[in-house]
């Protein structure tokens, strides 16, 4: 079995045919039986058959896998005994309330910091001839996986000692200015923290700027049109024209990267592990659950990543609707 | 309500296309060079990542090349009529799939030392390299399906011999284990009385410096001595030591390693091997003592290339190249038997022997001068089956150890491969000191301790230079981790 699940061409063969045979002959089946069936039944059961195979789906993927985590939330660390409210305890006390500090300086600075220059890319590459040109570079870091952004932008930050050949690209530039130290941006609480934000606002701008790129394109024409014939400047036209008819793409961004911001994992774990006073909840779960493994601890993280994340999320749905809507 | 209006009908476009204008034809040419640029980053993406994945699967050489290694073609035939010679008249067949934490092009040397026995055997050897290979094979073992081998520290063996069940090596290939490595060697792989496990590297930790420039205590010295002289030079406005802790996942190993070393030449390797075991509690006056003896270099400015900061933010990678800079930036580091290999490789001009060369670290106390820290990894099975067998006894053979002694990467602890096999002076050096009969192994926790309190330990060492007053806080930390409150 575990040879099987382990073949990369067994899981293609499983993936690409045995399930969808297996769909095909259910609902096949399904079918047949309900036609004999007929009637008023048949037409109540048939939806609900169909959704049987993503129903299925979603509670295996979905449905447990979220029920385990938060029974387990409740246990000890290796899930034998009950544990009360203990691991929720830890989460809120001792060394977690720095931990959750990072997290909200994440929460705050980056969607704000991501939100800002997608508006500038978005607006002003509307406005120029080269905006594709421009806006494929903007959107290329996109590409690039987390994991290796931040192996990119480690190399960046790196840190010589004063004397000696500045490595990293920031510092190489940075102690061209008379009378400078090369600086340990990784390394120095609280610039680091803005540094790892950085790295995130350069991996999420080109998404940004995509959806906020399109609700500028969207506004109507004869609105700017008619700002300008009143007088008004550029800033005024911004602000009184375009934002208003954008705020629904703002608020979707806003809350797609503050759903980010709250798992944020890749780039703290390969820039700096959490030293240095950046580490960040969804790290410290990852130690918890595969370096401690506590899973009682891990499991709670999880909740409260969750219980967070929920009100953002159905924020983030309903605007996308009415965005649909519209 | 006003009058309606006019509906608007929608006519057919009559008015013709216009012309080609010199905009049009400047928009095409963008697009054009926009398509060309996509592309051709999309095709440097996609070399990009073919060869990563290259890399990671340590397949970046064929036949004896590997890892910028070419070997002896007389080494390898030697491997693989071993290789047949384990075979004998079993069919083997299909693959293995191993787990270990060198990459790049030591996954590629590696995958290139298992060739011999794919060649003989027709066994395939899949082997995935990761800097984080604890949680990635913890997490292969916590979905049921662990690789057929892996490869790391004793201790993480330990702990997973107390869920699942290792292959028993003793139980078949006691004779070579036996004549091949020391009862030292056998013991630290060992569980019980039987051995589980096989070293392909032995790395011990050593005093690295320039002799050319290298100005403190030589072989027979003190650690008090080490610890003068490098008062002398922070007086004298030199930094004596690089000690780099920056290893990105693995902040604050090497000080681990560095603090474990000084505790063992002081307090011996019985004591050492408790603390490795979690007998002596890390709040212990001795351990408090060794993080103190090293912080009392470490965590001061005057002392490391950089300064504190300097040294937690400098790559293990390139952290040791000063001793060969030129105006050097430090005169010793304290690290395993491949710090030669990573200067050798990123640093220019180093000729090992001439102005790169190793030597014990002295003792505090000078019973213990010969008892000897080390930092190596264990390759040990899940799986029981003819190919898993076959193969562990072609690593342990004394032909497969010879092949990879010759890659002069790492030693190795088969006590039959010839320090002559190492072309390189330093490597001969320490195959001839640290695998002689005087030599006392001592396992610390960095080898014996679970997946948990080595990286919490390393994340202390980072605390602690950090911030020297945190040393109690650190260390209960790290205890709570061996507790596992």
């Amino acid at each position: 079995m575990n040879a099987m699940m382990t073949s990369v061409p067994a899981l293609i063969a499983i993936g690409a045919v045995v399930i969808p045979l297996l769909v095909y002959a259910l609902l096949g089946v399904g079918e047949r039986m309900l036609q004999l069936v007929g009637g008023r039944a048949a037409r109540y059961i048939r939806p609900w058959f169909w959704l049987i195979v993503p129903l299925g789906l979603m509670a295996v993927v979905l449905v447990y896998p979220m029920a385990e985590t938060v029974i387990s939330a409740f246990r000890d660390a290796q899930g034998r005994s009950w544990a009360g409210g203990t691991n929720f305890g830890w989460a809120f006390s001792g060394e977690m309330l720095g931990i959750l500090g990072n997290n909200l300086i994440w929460l705050i600075v980056f969607p704000l910091g991501t939100l800002l220059l997608a508006v500038i890319v978005a607006v002003l590459f509307d406005k120029v001839r080269y905006e594709r040109f421009a806006m494929t570079l903007v959107v290329l870091p996109t590409a690039i996986s987390f994991a290796a952004g931040s192996i990119i932008w480690r190399q960046i930050y790196e840190y010589q000692p004063a004397g000696s050949a500045q490595t990293g690209l920031l510092n190489a530039l940075w102690t061209l200015i008379p009378g400078t130290k090369p600086l340990a941006w990784l390394q120095t609480p609280t610039i680091n923290n803005f540094c790892l934000i950085f790295v995130g606002v350069w991996s999420s701008l080109g998404v940004a700027a995509l959806i906020l790129s399109a609700a500028v394109k969207a506004v109507p024409a004869e609105l700017v049109e008619a700002a300008r014939l009143d007088g008004a400047g550029e800033w005024r036209v911004f602000r009184s024209v375009t934002l208003p008819h954008i705020g629904g793409a703002v608020l979707v961004v806003i809350t797609t990267e503050m759903i980010f911001a709250l798992k944020i994992f890749d780039i703290i774990y390969v820039m700096t592990n959490g030293n240095f006073g950046t580490n960040t909840i969804a790290n410290r779960m990852y130690f918890e659950l595969f370096s401690s493994q506590n899973l009682g601890r891990a499991s709670a993280i999880a909740v409260v990543l969750l219980v967070v994340a929920i009100p953002i999320m159905i924020i983030n749905i309903r605007q996308f609707r009415a965005e649909r809507i519209r | 309500m006003g009058p309606s209006l006019p509906r608007v009908r929608r006519t057919p476009r009559t008015t013709p296309k216009p012309p080609k204008t010199a905009r049009t034809r400047k928009t095409r040419q963008t697009r054009k060079i926009t398509a060309a640029l996509a592309l051709s980053l999309a095709a440097a993406l996609s070399v990009a990542g073919c060869a990563s994945e290259q890399q990671a699967a340590g397949t970046g050489g064929n036949g004896g090349n590997g890892g910028g290694v070419t070997f002896d073609p007389k080494l390898v035939a030697a491997a693989e009529a071993k290789a047949k010679e384990i075979m004998g008249n079993q069919k083997l067949s299909g693959s293995l799939s191993i787990m270990g934490d060198n990459s790049g092009s030591e996954a590629a040397l590696l995958q290139s030392f298992y060739q011999p026995f794919t060649q003989a055997t027709g066994v395939k050897v899949n082997y995935t390299g990761s800097g984080d290979n604890l949680n990635v094979v913890q997490s292969r073992v916590a979905a049921g399906n662990p690789p057929d081998l892996v490869t790391t520290a004793p201790g993480v063996m330990h702990q997973y011999a107390q869920t699942h069940t290792l292959l028993n090596l003793s139980s078949f290939m006691s004779d070579e284990l036996n004549q091949n490595f020391t009862p030292s060697v056998n013991a630290t792989a060992s569980i019980g009385n039987a051995v589980y496990g096989v070293y392909q590297g032995f790395n011990n930790m050593e005093l690295w410096y320039n002799p050319q420039t290298y100005t403190g205590p030589k072989a027979g010295a003190s650690w008090q001595d080490v610890q003068n002289w490098t008062a002398q030079q922070g007086k004298a406005g030199k930094t004596a030591w690089c000690n780099a802790q920056g290893g990105g996942t693995s902040n604050g190993y090497p000080g681990e390693l560095f603090i474990e070393a000084l505790f063992a030449k002081k307090y011996g390797a019985a004591l050492t091997e408790q603390w490795g075991e979690g007998k002596l509690p890390w709040t212990s006056p001795q351990v408090k003592d060794a993080f103190q003896m090293f912080g009392a270099i470490a965590a001061n400015d005057s002392y490391v290339n950089g300064g504190v900061q300097g040294s937690l933010s400098q790559d293990t990678g390139t952290g040791s190249d000063g001793l060969v800079a030129s105006p050097p930036t430090c005169q010793a580091v304290v690290w395993g038997s491949w710090t030669g290999g990573l200067i050798s490789g990123s640093a220019k001009g180093v000729t090992p022997g001439q102005n790169l060369a190793s030597m014990q670290i002295p003792a505090s106390n000078p019973q213990y001068a010969t008892t000897e820290t080390y930092s190596s990894e264990v390759t040990y099975a899940f799986k029981d089956s003819p190919e898993t067998r076959a193969f562990l006894q072609y690593i342990a053979s004394d032909e497969a150890q010879t092949l990879l002694a010759s890659a002069n990467h790492w030693p190795v602890s088969d006590k039959n491969v010839p320090a002559s096999t190492y072309t390189d002076p330093n490597l001969q050096n320490i195959a001839k000191t640290y695998f002689g009969p005087d030599i006392q192994l001592a396992a610390g926790p960095a080898l014996l301790s679970k997946t948990a309190v080595v990286t919490g330990a390393a994340k202390g060492v980072v605390s602690y230079l950090e911030n020297p007053s945190s040393l109690d806080t650190v260390l209960q930390g790290i205890q709570d981790l061996q507790d596992g409150k």
